[in-house]
This record gives structure tokens, sequence and C-alpha cells, in this order.
């Protein structure tokens, strides 16, 4: 048997592809050739291993599928607006409720009010960096 | 990243072969060899997701399983971090950069900081 049709069929074999005949004439070749039959063996063993990698990464496709429902788009975002939403009713009612307050001292009231006006202040600026980058920020189609 | 290795890395993109570098945590590939080294280069990012996201992944810790949004996050950094390591292996005129190593420490919570670095070379078929 010549090296490349020896490697062909160790291939095939490894790979579960070989004919009953080309299984069989490996077979008869290697019977008496211990160090290739510890090759095919670990072949085989490695082969068990990755496709033992293929099977778990079905866990990728259902969640791509799963991310791409419209429900679970629709059920997060409508979460996160109620969830970001009722910080920013509570946080911005807060700084009224305390701008209003008579019994408040004037200094808490420009502290907690500069401090409100600044993080609105720095908000926008990373808003308008973020937007500005974004659009060549290509890292962002990296899934996994 | 500096002006010249945006340029390289645009120059990269360009080249005919599609921007093709050998990079190898390999000494050097089989059936080449080191003809001339160019000395260290590296890329780093640190990079977060957005505060939804954070919200999804620590809800999503509440009751186990992959958390997505990190795993995407991690996969960005790793791979910004390789892109301005092969830009700055490209500037200094190499071809392959070899003995690659990655690693990542912790800067802030909810960020990813990679760190990827390894040796410039210009390999050449070993004859």
């Amino acid at each position: 048997m010549t090296e490349e049709r020896l490697e062909m069929l160790m291939v095939k074999v490894t790979d579960d592809a070989a004919t009953a005949a080309e299984r069989e004439e490996l077979m008869a070749y290697i019977a008496d050739k211990p160090e290739l039959q510890q090759e095919l063996s670990m072949h085989e063993g490695l082969k068990a291993v990755t496709d033992g990698w293929v099977a778990r990464l079905e866990v990728d496709l259902a969640q791509d599928r799963y991310n791409q429902q419209s429900l679970t788009i629709w059920w997060t975002n409508l979460g996160l607006t109620l969830f970001l939403g009722g910080l920013a009713v509570l946080m911005g009612g807060g700084m009224v409720e305390l701008m209003a307050d008579p019994s408040v001292p004037m200094w808490l009231k420009v502290g907690y009010g500069g401090m409100g006006a600044g993080f609105v202040v720095l908000m926008a600026a990373v808003i308008r960096w973020r937007m500005n980058t974004a659009k060549h920020d290509k890292y962002t189609e990296v899934q996994r | 990243m500096s002006q010249d290795l945006v340029r390289a890395s645009a120059d990269l993109a360009n080249r005919p072969d599609g921007g093709m570098m050998v990079i190898t945590t390999f000494e050097a590939p089989p059936g080449m060899r080191i003809k001339e080294v160019k000395g260290l280069v590296r890329g780093n990012t640190i990079r977060a997701r957005n505060l939804g996201f954070d919200i999804m992944a620590g809800l999503k810790s509440l009751v186990g399983g992959e958390l997505s949004e990190y795993t995407k996050l991690m996969g960005e950094s790793r791979e910004q971090a390789l892109d301005r390591m092969r830009a700055e292996a490209v500037a200094r005129g190499a071809n392959a950069v070899i003995g690659l190593q990655i690693t990542t420490s912790m800067i802030m919570q909810g960020s990813a900081e990679i760190l990827c670095y390894g040796t410039a070379v210009v390999l050449e078929p070993d004859s």
C-alpha cells in the first residue's frame, strides 16, 4: 500500500466516511503493525474529543435563536425602559422635592443641584462621545 | 492608537493578501524561519457594555448559565487588542508575530481588559 493511500484510508476511517471494503483493507494492512494501530486509535480518540466540542457548541445556536426572537427583544426593552424610566423619575423627582423643600439648607440645595447638573452634563458628554465613535467601532460585530 | 498605527492598520486591510499576517504561539511556524526580529509588539484595550446589558447580566447571574453579554464583551476586547498588536507589527515592517501571549486583568468592575503581546518578526520560507 502506498503512503498516500494509507493516509487517505486512515483519514476516511477516522472520519467514519470509509466504505466497508476500505475499512477492511486498512484493518488488514495494519493488523500486524502495532504503531499504525496506535496511530489510528489516537486519531479516533482525538475525533471523539473534537466531536464533543461541536455538540457543545449547539448551545451557541440556541442562544442566537433566542436572542433574535422579537419577543426576547421586546421583553428585554420593555423591562429596561420601565427600570431606567423609574430610576430617572425617582432621581429627578427626589431632586425637585429637595429643591422645593424650604426646610433644606441652601448649601445642601446648591451642592445637590450642582452634582445633579454635573451628572447630566457629563452624561450628555459621554453619550455624544459614544455616538461619534460607535459608527467606527467594528468590534461590536463580534459575538463571542 | 497613534496616527501611524491607524495608517498601518488601513494599509494592512488594503493589502492584496487581505491583511493576512502569521500570528502564532509557536516560536516559528513549521517550514518558516526567522529572518529578522522587529521587537516586542502589543495591543491592549478596556471595554465595557452599557448599563442595560450590565443589569441583564446581573440578573442572569442569579439563575446561572452563560453571561453572553460578557462573553461578547471579552470577544470584542480580544479582537481589538489583537488588531492593535497586528497594526504595530505592520508599522514595524514585520510579516508575523510569534510567541503570542494574551492576558487579562481587572481594572474596573463590569469591564474587560485584554493585553496581547508577542515578538514581531520577518519570516521567510525555510529552504
